[in-house]
């Protein structure tokens, strides 16, 4: 037994050695691919960054629109993403058999469903009123229909070879992905400008329906995501982020098409808007296209930026999900946006607290007290464009607590904000943190993001890069000062999913 | 030694053409549908080879990123472990990696990979054992000895199989937390039967039956080099990589063993209709559908194009497009490589739409068997396929993976570019022809969860509703309060009672043999049958169980770990899991606990209900047994138990219920006796004749 850790402890102190002395990991190869990244700012303000990748002869192409979910207030939650499904409705020419006559009547079937609102929100409405434009509108949705080439964009796409044909709304953006061999590079230029360019949200009604069913999806028939909503609604009472990115159930039935239109003349002019395409194209071709293509867009002004802040915390806050379901851990405390100087560190803590096998989290709740079967920790959530949380997650093991849960993970807070991590955690960190970076860049679709979102919230893809230098400069003692900076028992917001007594 | 190089299809070529070739029809004249060549894919061929104990190696150099990956399968799979130790795969697969090895524990093997950045995983599923490495290259000499390590001399720690029972616990504890966990575990239920190795699920009783050495057992069965395939990809040189892989795995003997094959599946088509009540939800998940087939059919390339038009032009543009009626739709025959896949069909809609999606799916499973497709669906399905293949080649990674995949399962190493070539001739009565052969709409196993009130209409719509039941089985000793000595006392004193009342407890202690003949009613899938049975205990370890089948007679014999069975057309070994299940019989009959008292537990439970009535409860568990006694009250004499065992319809709790006490040589004893499973009525017993101690020749018992 002694003979074999001693043989054990000094495979690992020769292992500690070889990271601290080797960390110039991959130096070369990084330079030689930022070398490879060329970028263009359009005439009308938008921003093209191309990365050449000649592996194979595919490209993938991401577009990033600067609005997520944060941008909405009162009475349009969720419409960044309703906007994200419309854009896939079509254009003037894509999606419509005589668009003309499709215009007139999408714009009558607006003005009955306006009656039909105002109709229904008075004190005592008229019910054969309300019955007769249900009548005219369901005619009008019909007759739309006639019109409709049902998925056009999407038949479009793919019939092109698309296989990542997508979109994602979150709290902070809104990026639209396609993925095509590479010879359709201007292809995708045409048929990309156009739904900005002319975008037409039609069955606009329909669509609110299956946004709906989404939301019952993804949360409410899930506990965890029930969890997360309610776990974000307590934690910001202030900021946008405390509503869901799909938003509540009763705007969503209430968002009018002209409300989705000027959302979109607001938030998606060029200078708005970022691209990024990776793969084997040639940037000045690329540059080129784009010029011809995406200048076609009218410039407009960037949007002002949200006003609410979140105000300091009063005191620690609780959350609690009553439902059919074992108990669940949610807990997160406030800190500042991804730009700030302690970002980097709160990285660190986050990875050396509570991400691998061998975190301190891990190692207390799951191995030894066997308190949990999965727990973790995460920076920037949900988003890292504003001041966010740092969260942990615990999922406890049968017939365990949340609260034996909360208890040894604040152990494990008060040693960390007690004690300097060992200079083998930290190496560990930084190791890790590059190798997650290099496996990003090998993904054409991956790097494509990296390097919007960077541009972006960061103000610069070339940090992208530079990242990996300023993690070499976190030290112990940073980690230990953002510790006892951030993790107070005031700052923070405490969740659980409360197993439903049948 | 084989060293071998495979050359990459010709594919620059090939994409060259397909992909520079205009479209014929263009929609928008405006947009550039005139496309420049293709670059041609330039990515170098697979290195294959064979090492002398049979590893087969398949490498590619990638020096774009100073990274090494490998991934390793086995032949393996959870099929191969036995119903009553359902999850002894998935445990092995685990603990390989977490249980250390006999150099490194396994904690020390998580700070060292994750020191380095490197990671190593396995798993054994239904399908394959797996090990996948990834590392920085400069860390392959630390790494590669690990993994070599992990997959040769696994340590097992006990206290890491102890943590993956919990994990495992605490899976199954969870299962019914997430609805589509639910849809898609019980409709996979529905397909391949709730007892099929690709369907049924670990429970508390078959995670408890797991012990350290069915792991070692299970692994050393599969883990051999001559049963491996292994994928290496990265920055390095393939000369160079082989040597450290031969010396790190190259001397490792190879078994020699015929890997068992994959157990088939009888799937006999019906139509069923199947809810899951779950009172919580406002939308329902929806599932439809039908045994699949394999990848290797003759059909597959028009199954293939018939799969995107029912899924996307079909199902989504109907009932997510035009009705708004599901966020996610879909319809898709499913192909397994050696397992036939399922054919589903499946949206979540709200509550109130149920029936009429269902409608939906049902109508445009039909509509592609009526109807050809159009020449329009046709073309773009096929578009899709031809510009879209080159992804499939995008990578080193994704060409060595799918080049490991096919060879794992006996595939040719060029399938996908088959399968290629004969989606491009796939005719519109070729999609209609596959339909009509491989969807059967109106023989479908429906299923949906959700909140049966605020349905649109009665699901009876569709045919008989059968109601399942989610309900976790808990294992018997999990229900009872915690055991004091008081309730422990009040228990042996009970128990006492109860063979006191049924006659002088010195006789009881002393039986050595009871022969019972009886009449035995089974209820079976065809009806009830009833046979004659005749029972012989001989205390404390052998039992003889003889029945007259209408197939003829049939003897099973167990002589302690020995057993047999009889039957008119030879004998065969028992199997393990039935002589077990026999001898945990023994360990609950009345008269075995009477005569091992001093081995047994026995905690008083208060009154319970049993069978309709009320019954002094009692929980009886010794090492390896654990099952509730009911005594009734007024006579104290027992009116029967329950216990968890792995029943029919897969694990569940068996009730036992006795009546009709006569006399026998001075000892009542029952004369009926009924048996339920999962609330069922699984079989009767009415008692001939019982006879103590009657002269049983030592003959009956002999066990070649």
């Amino acid at each position: 037994m002694t003979k074999k850790s001693t043989r054990a402890a000094t495979v690992l102190t020769a292992l500690l050695a070889f990271c601290l002395g080797g960390i110039s990991l991959a130096g070369q190869s990084m330079d030689k691919m930022k070398a490879r990244i060329q970028e263009k700012t359009l005439k009308n303000g938008m921003k093209f960054i191309v990365m050449e990748q000649r592996e194979a002869p595919v490209a993938s192409f991401h577009v990033y629109a600067d609005v997520g979910s944060a941008q909405e207030s009162y009475g349009i939650t969720g419409i960044s993403h309703i906007l994200e499904h419309m854009a896939f409705k079509g254009t003037t020419t894509v999606g419509t058999r005589d668009f003309a006559a499709e215009a007139k009547i999408l714009d009558e079937l607006d003005r009955v469903f306006e009656s039909l609102s105002l109709e229904e929100a008075k004190l005592r409405p008229d019910e054969k009123k309300v019955g007769d434009l249900k009548a005219r509108f369901a005619e009008l949705q019909n007759q739309a229909k006639d019109y409709v080439v049902n998925n056009e964009y999407f038949d479009l796409v793919m019939q092109q070879g698309d296989t990542g044909v997508n979109a994602y709304t979150s709290y902070d953006a809104t990026q639209y992905i396609n993925s095509l061999p590479a010879n359709k590079l201007e292809f995708w230029m045409a048929v990309t400008s156009d739904r900005f360019l002319n975008p037409v949200f039609r069955e606009f009604y329909k669509e609110r329906e299956v946004i709906m069913e989404e939301r019952r999806l993804s949360v409410e028939t899930q506990p965890i995501g029930k969890l997360l909503e309610d776990f974000m609604a307590v934690a910001y009472k202030a900021h946008p982020y405390h509503h869901h990115v799909i938003g509540h159930m009763s705007d969503i039935q209430a968002i009018r098409h002209q409300d989705v239109k000027d959302y979109f003349k607001k938030f998606y002019s060029p200078s708005n808007l970022t691209a990024a395409i990776v793969g084997d194209v040639d940037a000045a071709e690329v540059f080129r296209l784009a010029e011809l293509y995406f200048g076609r867009i009218p410039s407009g002004p960037r949007p002002e930026p949200i006003r609410t802040r979140e105000p300091e915390q009063w005191g620690e806050r609780r959350a609690a999900v009553t439902a059919q379901s074992q108990p669940v851990l949610l807990m997160g405390y406030h800190k500042p946006d991804v730009r700030h100087a302690d970002n980097g560190a709160m990285d660190a803590l986050a990875n050396i607290l509570g991400q691998g096998r061998s975190s301190r989290l891990w190692e207390s709740l799951v191995k030894k007290e066997k308190a949990a079967t999965q727990v973790a920790c995460f920076n920037n959530f949900p988003g890292e464009k504003y001041p966010n949380l740092i969260a942990f997650f615990s999922m406890p093991s049968k017939d365990k607590t949340v609260a034996q849960s909360l208890e040894l993970i604040d152990r494990e807070i008060e040693k960390i904000k007690r004690e300097p991590v060992s200079a083998q955690e930290l190496a560990k960190y930084k190791r890790m943190t590059k190798k997650a970076l290099i496996g990003q860049m090998k993904s054409n679709a991956r790097m494509a993001a990296l390097l919007t979102q960077y541009d972006v919230v960061q103000g610069d893809w070339r940090l992208v890069f530079d990242e990996l230098a300023a993690i070499d400069r976190i030290t112990a003692a940073d980690i230990q000062r953002v510790a006892n900076a951030y993790l107070l028992a005031g700052n923070r917001t405490v969740s659980e999913i409360v197993p439903e007594k049948k | 030694m084989k060293n071998k190089t495979i050359a990459l299809l010709a594919l620059g070529v090939m994409l060259l053409a397909m992909l520079a070739a205009p479209l014929a029809a263009q929609k928008n004249p405006k947009d550039p549908f005139d496309f420049p060549q293709l670059n041609p894919l330039k990515i170098p061929p697979v290195t294959q080879r064979t090492l002398k104990n049979g590893l087969r190696l398949y490498l590619i150099e990638d020096h774009r990123f100073p990274t090494i990956d490998m991934r390793g399968m086995f032949f393996a799979s959870s099929a191969f472990e036995p119903a009553a130790k359902a999850g002894l795969a998935a445990l092995t697969g685990t603990v390989l990696r977490t249980g250390g090895t006999e150099r490194l524990p396994g904690d020390r093997i998580d700070r060292e990979l994750e020191t380095m950045a490197a990671t190593i995983e396995t798993g054994i599923d239904s399908e394959s054992g797996s090990i996948h490495v990834s590392m920085l290259k400069e860390n392959l000499d630390q790494v590669l000895p690990i993994m070599a390590d992990i997959l040769r001399r696994p340590a097992f720690d006990p206290e890491k199989i102890e943590l993956a029972k919990i994990d495992a616990r605490t899976d199954i504890s969870r299962r019914n937390d997430n609805v589509g966990q639910i849809a898609s575990r019980e409709f996979g239920k529905l397909i391949y039967g709730s007892r099929s190795p690709y369907a049924r699920q670990a429970e508390y009783a078959t995670i408890d039956a797991i012990d350290r050495d069915d792991i070692v057992a299970f692994y050393k069965d599969y883990f051999h080099p001559d049963n491996m395939r292994l994928a290496v990809w990265g920055d390095f040189d393939t000369r160079q990589m082989i040597r450290k892989i031969e010396a790190a795995l190259g001397d490792w003997p190879a078994a020699g063993l015929e890997p068992p094959a994959l157990p088939g599946v009888d799937y006999e088509f019906r139509s069923t209709v199947n809810h899951i009540e779950k009172s919580d939800v406002n939308q329902s998940n929806i599932m439809i559908g039908h045994i699949g087939g394999l990848l290797s059919s003759p059909d597959y390339a028009a199954l293939s194009v018939m799969n995107r038009i029912l899924s996307f032009d079909r199902m989504f543009k109907k009932v997510r497009t035009d009705e708004g009626l599901a966020y996610s739709v879909w319809g898709v025959y499913g192909a397994g490589y050696k397992v036939p896949g399922v054919f589903s069909a499946g949206a979540q809609t709200k509550s109130g739409a149920t029936v009429k999606a269902i409608g939906l799916m049902l109508d445009e499973m039909r509509r592609m068997r009526s109807q050809e497709v159009s020449d329009e669906e046709l073309r773009r399905a096929k578009d899709q396929f031809m510009n879209s293949y080159v992804f499939q080649f995008d990578s080193r990674a994704k060409i060595i993976r799918t080049m490991l995949t096919y060879a794992y399962y006996g595939y040719p190493l060029d399938y996908s570019e088959q399968i290629f070539r004969k989606i491009e001739t796939v005719t519109k009565a070729d999609i209609q022809a596959a339909a009509q052969k491989y969807l059967r709409p109106d023989q479908v196993q429906i299923l949906v969860v959700g909140k049966q009130a605020d349905f649109d209409k009665p699901l009876n719509e569709f045919g008989t509703v059968n109601a399942i039941d989610i309900a976790i089985p808990v294992p018997a000793g999990e229900a009872a309060p915690e055991a004091t000595p008081e309730s422990l006392a009040e228990g042996r004193e009970l128990f006492t009672r109860a063979i006191a009342a049924a006659g002088d407890p010195q006789k009881i202690k002393a039986i050595r043999s009871v022969r019972m003949e009886s009449d035995l009613t089974q209820s079976t899938p065809m009806g009830e049958m009833t046979m004659a049975a005749e029972v012989i205990s001989v205390y404390p370890d052998k039992v003889l169980f003889a029945l007259d089948t209408p197939g003829g007679k049939m003897n099973m014999v167990i002589n302690g770990a020995k057993a047999v069975i009889r039957m008119p057309q030879g004998s065969m070994p028992l199997p393990e899991a039935q002589r077990k299940s026999i001898m945990e019989n023994f360990g609950r009959d009345l008269y075995y606990v009477w005569q091992n008292a001093e081995r047994y537990q026995f905690q008083a439970l208060g009154v319970k209900p049993f069978a309709g009535r009320e019954a002094i409860a009692l929980l009886v568990s010794a090492p390896g047994v654990s099952y509730h006694l009911f005594l009734d009250p007024q006579t104290l004499l027992p009116s029967g138990m329950s216990y968890q065992t792995l029943t029919q319809e897969g694990p569940g709790t068996v009730e036992e219920r006795v009546s009709d006490y006569r006399d026998v040589d001075g000892i009542r004893m029952p004369f009926k006796s009924e048996s339920y499973a999962k609330d069922k009525k699984t079989s009767a017993q009415t008692v001939k004749t019982i006879q103590i101690n009657a002269e049983v020749s030592e003959e009956l018992f002999k066990i070649e």
